[in-house]
């Protein structure tokens, strides 16, 4: 009993599918590279942690007296790893530096004018660089909202050192520190008193929907990474088509009783095969080896992707017809990874983009992607909030194999 | 004898190249139809249409009696394409390519398996069926690619160039192999520049050239075409003028001043032919007695040699 | 000599009729750079767009509304774009991820303020943005700190007026002046930090190769920012690897295609067809950095810098990419090998070397790392030629690594491809 279509299809398929799977190089794309990636893109931005990243901000103290160090250890309790200019080695190039002038106690203690300067540098984080001043000036005002209640109350306590008279202020705790012996202790002790005091007023910060709590480097670095390689991977693929056109092999599968439209749809199954383990295997990897959140609806998570798979599937066919050479597949493929992921917005965050260039981002099967996989991951929506992101998808696939097939040709 | 394909007005260009010219020619059932002409004659692109693969921008072809053009895919299940490049998939080994072919036509499970192992035994490569085709040398990439047309056990088999650039002994076992198939009653149509190889094994031949088919029939009767005479070529120190007249009534192929090309009945007419130079006194420096050949035919049909 | 040359010509001149590859490879640097041109401006600063925050106010009291016109006055208004909503309509907006974040002021938040008992302000983040959600945490957190600072300076007057308004009585001249007096010590206090501006914070964005060149006395425009100085060198390196590796992998397709032995039939040696190759391998990715840095100049307005200092980077550079990939061909047996080796390697040199993420922006544990790549000294000493016109001495370090590098690659890497054809490996 000789089988029909779909034995043909599948047979196709699963070629293409064993071809690649035998490839040392294919697999090391497929599987290891985007781990490499997630790992390294995840660390960058705060690794597992479900913190904001722990900047560095490199402090250089000239100043010496007790009040810089307080700024410090309340730059300390900002999340910040505080590291000494004085402690860094040779050449050492430091990212952002807080600089404390020289005199800063006695300034502050005194009411004289003293200027703190947070030197960045070009090209550092702009995100760590604004946060860092934020946490520079909320110190600041820690640090001054003390130096205010210890006044007020040496004014209280009838200090003669420090007074109001009229609506002028007469000495300063500096005055006050050099007033006797043991006094410089008693303003620095109380100081150290007012900063351990906890916050009457705090933030507390959550997240909407009901996705995942803890965000970390990898919850953001997953998802960016697994479309951009399932992109590439889908993509280089279309150099599969082109090889076998050049060795004659897509020539003598059309003399087979497989019509063209089984060809076009072995191919695309077999890509659908790879997307398919490729995204079971990153997805795998997202929740067991860097415990990242998938969401609540991994169903939806998956259709999604298999939607995308058959969209850049389909692009791959497109490639592989209107391309005679597997090296300019290669390379148009890198190209047109990198724009879609891009401004698709695996590679940042599209809010910081400009409007613009959102709409562009929705004209891109990447765009419709992350976006989707945020509602189903970060808002923990379910698969009909992204029923509209695969029928665009499915759409855009269907646009690419039509126009595939059609150009599909047999012969160099 | 029942004709298994049948081919009519056949035409096809690309651009502005007409590679296939209104040919027609019929293969009759267990024959092998050799297809002979050099590169660019039109012999792939016909093999192509056969196949299903080319629409005819022209004319018919009747396969099993089915019309191609209206059930392409049934007429490709009977038939077993063997193209002329190592169309086979180098990393796989030369059995999972025959797996991957052999259900590329339908083929399953065990009857698969039997008909792969069948087809191996047939190209003598059962024992390196396990190795990857890349290892293989070329006259085993040869076989194992007539192979891969085998596997499903066709009733009409296109051979396009399958001996090209291989060493004698391995065109040999090609050779043998297709000689083998024929007498198993297969229908066989064998394109080649090799005129050995068409005289060889075709039990007709079509001569074809720039897309025309000039002259069709068996080597015998391609020979008649050529009046069935010697060809003899006679160089030396003589005018084109001394020499016609010695010739007499025999058909002079070529003349020039210094060399004479004519078609004599036998080996005598050539004995007398060189006593007239040698009465007339015109210097002779060599004789070139050429037999009648498919050669000889491709030159009278075509007007140039078949060279490569 | 003369023979090398000839294979070397050859190469370029197959190159230049058959180009598409090495163009195309040329394009992955120059698009990366253009992407990011496009989506954040030659000026690299990330414009913050009006960012969408919504306000849920269950207090309508005080300190809420203090809360409340502090966001809607001056840079915040600029930055925020506030809608008040009820706390039903603000849920149901940010589970649709229709706001950045949206702040929460819980009923009694006031009351709690002024009795000094803790009082928590709730910030519900879009989980699906990154970077404006931290920024009105960033904001909201620092009036967190202004509201908790001014509460506990002025809690003495406060709370006696407190006690004045829940009093049964009317209250006393002496309480009344106890409460003005408390309230303006505190105004004086604060004024003088305010007004006078005793402490000050300065934020500006410098390098330490500006400082430099400012303490040197030196005068000079550095004009704005340029994002594309910044980024081209990275993702350049990335480009010329790629084409440094292109070009040499044809000595694997030139074996099996044929040409390789045919040459080695030839009555050069094996050592010059090496050279030939290897050096055609130089040539063409220098071709190809000099179309690059000219695209750089012409396309991307980037200020080429000192140019000695360039030319010699480049070279360098360019010696470092031949050298290190002519190294591990010498490493690698097949096509099949390359395929799979050499991508990697290139990314993950790229990678750490600072091509994809700014090294300045990678944690300190990966710039240790990426110190070991060539890419780090590469695309590090054209971005001080780029962006602080650094000269021949400041990228001495630099142009030591990687010509040492380069030689120490190039010598044992020919002599192991030389030592693989001689022995038939190839």
């Amino acid at each position: 009993m000789r089988r029909g279509r779909a034995w043909t299809v599948w047979k196709i398929a699963a070629c293409d599918f064993r071809l690649t799977m035998r490839e040392k190089s294919a697999v090391l794309w497929i599987f290891l590279m985007p781990l490499a990636f997630i790992t390294f893109f995840g660390l960058s931005f705060g690794g597992g942690s479900g913190r904001t990243p722990l900047a560095t901000l490199t402090v250089e103290n000239n100043d010496g007296g007790f009040l810089s160090a307080d700024l410090v250890s309340l730059l300390e309790g900002e999340n910040y790893f505080i590291q000494m200019s004085d402690t860094l080695p040779d050449g050492a190039d430091p990212v952002r530096t807080l600089v404390i002038p020289e005199g800063f106690t006695d300034g502050g203690l005194g009411r004289g004018k003293v200027e703190l300067v947070l030197l960045r540098e070009r090209g550092s984080n702009e995100n760590a660089g604004r946060a860092a001043s934020a946490a520079v000036f909320r110190s600041l005002a820690r640090l001054v909202s003390g130096l205010v209640e210890i006044e007020d109350g040496l004014i209280r306590e009838g200090s003669e050192s420090i007074v109001i008279r009229g609506d002028t202020l007469y000495g300063s705790l500096l005055i006050v520190s050099k007033d006797g012996p043991g006094m410089a202790a008693v303003v620095e002790q109380r100081m150290d008193t007012m900063l351990v005091r906890p916050s009457n007023v705090t933030v507390r910060s959550e997240r909407a929907g009901r996705g995942i709590e803890i965000p970390g480097g990898f919850q953001s670095s997953v998802p960016g990474n697994l479309v951009m390689f399932v992109l590439m991977t889908m993509l280089f693929s279309g150099a599969a088509i082109t090889a076998e056109r050049q060795g004659g092999l897509l020539k003598r599968i059309g003399m087979s009783p497989a019509g063209k439209g089984d060809i076009v749809a072995g191919k695309l199954l077999g890509r659908i095969f790879i997307g398919v383990a490729q995204i079971i295997f990153l997805l795998a990897a997202g929740k067991l080896l860097f415990r990242i959140s998938l969401g609540n609806d991994i169903g939806g998570l998956f259709l999604l992707m298999l939607a995308f798979t058959f969209a850049m599937g389909s692009l791959s066919i497109l490639f592989g017809s209107l391309l005679s050479d597997p090296d300019q597949v290669t390379s148009l493929g890198v190209i047109t990874a990198m724009a879609m992921s891009a401004l698709g917005g695996c590679w940042w965050p599209l809010e910081m983009v400009s409007a613009p260039l959102r709409v562009v981002a929705y004209c891109l099967p990447t765009g419709w992607t992350i976006n989707g996989i945020h509602r189903l991951i970060s808002f923990g929506m379910g698969t009909a909030a992204v029923l509209p992101h695969i029928a665009v998808l499915t759409l855009f696939g269907i646009v690419f194999l039509a126009a595939g097939a059609k150009r599909l040709k047999w012969d160099v | 004898m029942t004709e298994t394909i049948v081919v009519k007005e056949l035409s096809k260009s690309f651009g502005e190249v007409r590679a296939v010219r209104g040919i027609d020619f019929a293969v009759a059932s267990g024959e092998i139809f050799g297809f002979l002409g050099p590169n660019g004659a039109g012999k792939t692109t016909t093999i192509s249409m056969l196949s299903g693969l080319l629409r005819p921008d022209s004319g018919s072809i009747t396969i099993d009696g089915m019309d191609i053009a209206s059930h392409g895919r049934d007429v490709r299940r009977i038939l077993g394409i063997i193209p002329q490049e190592i169309a086979l998939y180098e990393e796989l080994s030369g059995r999972d390519n025959l797996l991957f072919w052999g259900g590329l036509y339908g083929l399953a499970g065990g009857e698969l398996k039997d008909s792969v192992d069948r087809a191996l035994e047939l190209v003598e490569l059962t024992d390196r069926s396990k190795d990857p085709v890349r290892t293989y040398s070329g006259g085993m990439k040869r076989r194992i690619n007539l192979c891969a047309g085998l596997v499903h056990d066709p009733k009409i088999i296109l051979l396009d160039e399958p001996t090209l650039g291989i060493d004698p002994q391995a065109r040999i076992r090609i050779l043998d192999v297709v000689k083998g198939l024929a007498g198993r009653g297969k229908t066989i149509i064998y394109t080649t520049h090799y005129l050995e190889e068409a005289e060889q094994i075709c039990d007709r031949i079509a001569i074809i050239d720039e897309g025309t088919i000039h002259a069709s029939g068996t080597l015998a009767e391609l020979v008649e075409l050529v009046g069935g005479k010697i060809m003899v070529t006679v160089s030396g120190g003589f005018g084109a003028e001394d020499v016609r007249e010695l010739v007499g009534d025999a058909e002079i192929d070529h003349i020039e001043d210094g060399e004479l090309r004519v078609k004599l009945l036998d080996r005598d007419s050539t004995g007398m032919l060189l006593g007239g130079f040698f009465s007339a006194g015109l210097q002779v420096d060599g004789v070139a007695i050429k037999e009648p050949s498919l050669e000889s035919v491709f030159l009278q049909v075509t007007g140039r040699e078949l060279r490569d | 000599m003369k023979e090398i040359l000839g294979i070397l010509t050859n190469d370029i001149r197959r190159r230049l009729k058959s180009p598409l590859s090495v163009i195309l490879m040329i394009l992955i640097p120059v698009s990366m750079t253009l992407i990011i041109g496009i989506v954040f401006g030659q000026s690299g600063e990330v414009t913050v767009p009006k960012i969408k925050v919504l306000l849920v106010d269950n207090d309508g009291g005080f300190f809420s509304g203090f809360l409340r016109q502090a966001m809607q006055q001056g840079e915040l208004a600029d930055m925020l774009d506030i809608t008040e909503v009820s706390a039903a309509e603000g849920e149901a907006m940010m589970s649709e991820g229709k706001a950045s974040a949206l702040i929460e002021i819980p009923q009694g938040f006031t009351e709690k303020v002024l009795d000094g008992v803790p009082a928590e302000i709730r910030l519900v983040k879009n989980p699906s943005e990154y970077f404006l959600p931290l920024v009105v945490e960033e904001i909201t957190k620092t009036m967190a700190v202004l509201l908790d600072g001014g509460s506990r300076i002025f809690s003495e007057p406060m709370t006696r007026m407190r006690s004045i308004i829940d009093g049964e009585s009317w209250p006393s001249t002496g309480d009344m002046e106890e409460v003005i007096n408390g309230a303006r010590n505190g105004v004086i206090l604060v004024y003088g930090y305010v007004a006078d501006s005793l402490i000050t914070f300065r934020d500006e964005v410098a390098s330490a190769a500006d400082t430099a060149v400012a303490a040197a006395g030196e005068q000079e425009d550095s004009g704005g920012f340029n994002i594309f100085a910044f980024v081209m060198p990275g993702s350049m390196m990335i480009g010329l690897l790629f084409i440094t590796e292109l070009v040499l992998r044809d000595i694997l397709r030139e074996r099996t295609g044929g040409t390789l032995p045919r040459m080695l039939a030839s009555p050069v040696t094996t050592s010059q067809v090496v050279a030939g190759k290897v050096g055609a391998a130089f040539a063409i990715t220098m071709i190809s950095c000099l179309i690059l840095l000219l695209v750089s100049r012409i396309g991307f307005s980037v200020d080429l810098g000192d140019l000695p200092a360039l030319l010699l980077h480049t070279v360098a550079t360019i010696l470092m990419c031949t050298g290190v990939m002519t190294f591990l061909y010498g490493a690698i047996s097949s096509e099949r090998a390359a395929d799979a080796v050499m991508s990697v390697v290139i990314i993950a040199m790229a990678l750490f070397g600072g091509s994809m993420v700014p090294y300045e922006q990678m944690p300190s544990a990966l710039q240790a790392v990426g110190r070991f790549s060539p890419v780090f000294w590469a695309a590090d000493g054209m971005k001080r030629i780029f962006l602080f016109d650094a000269g021949i001495s400041d990228i001495s370090v630099h142009l030591a690594i990687l010509a040492a590098l380069g030689v120490c690659s190039l010598i044992p890497g020919t002599l192991l491809i030389r030592s693989r054809i001689v022995k038939g490996g190839w």
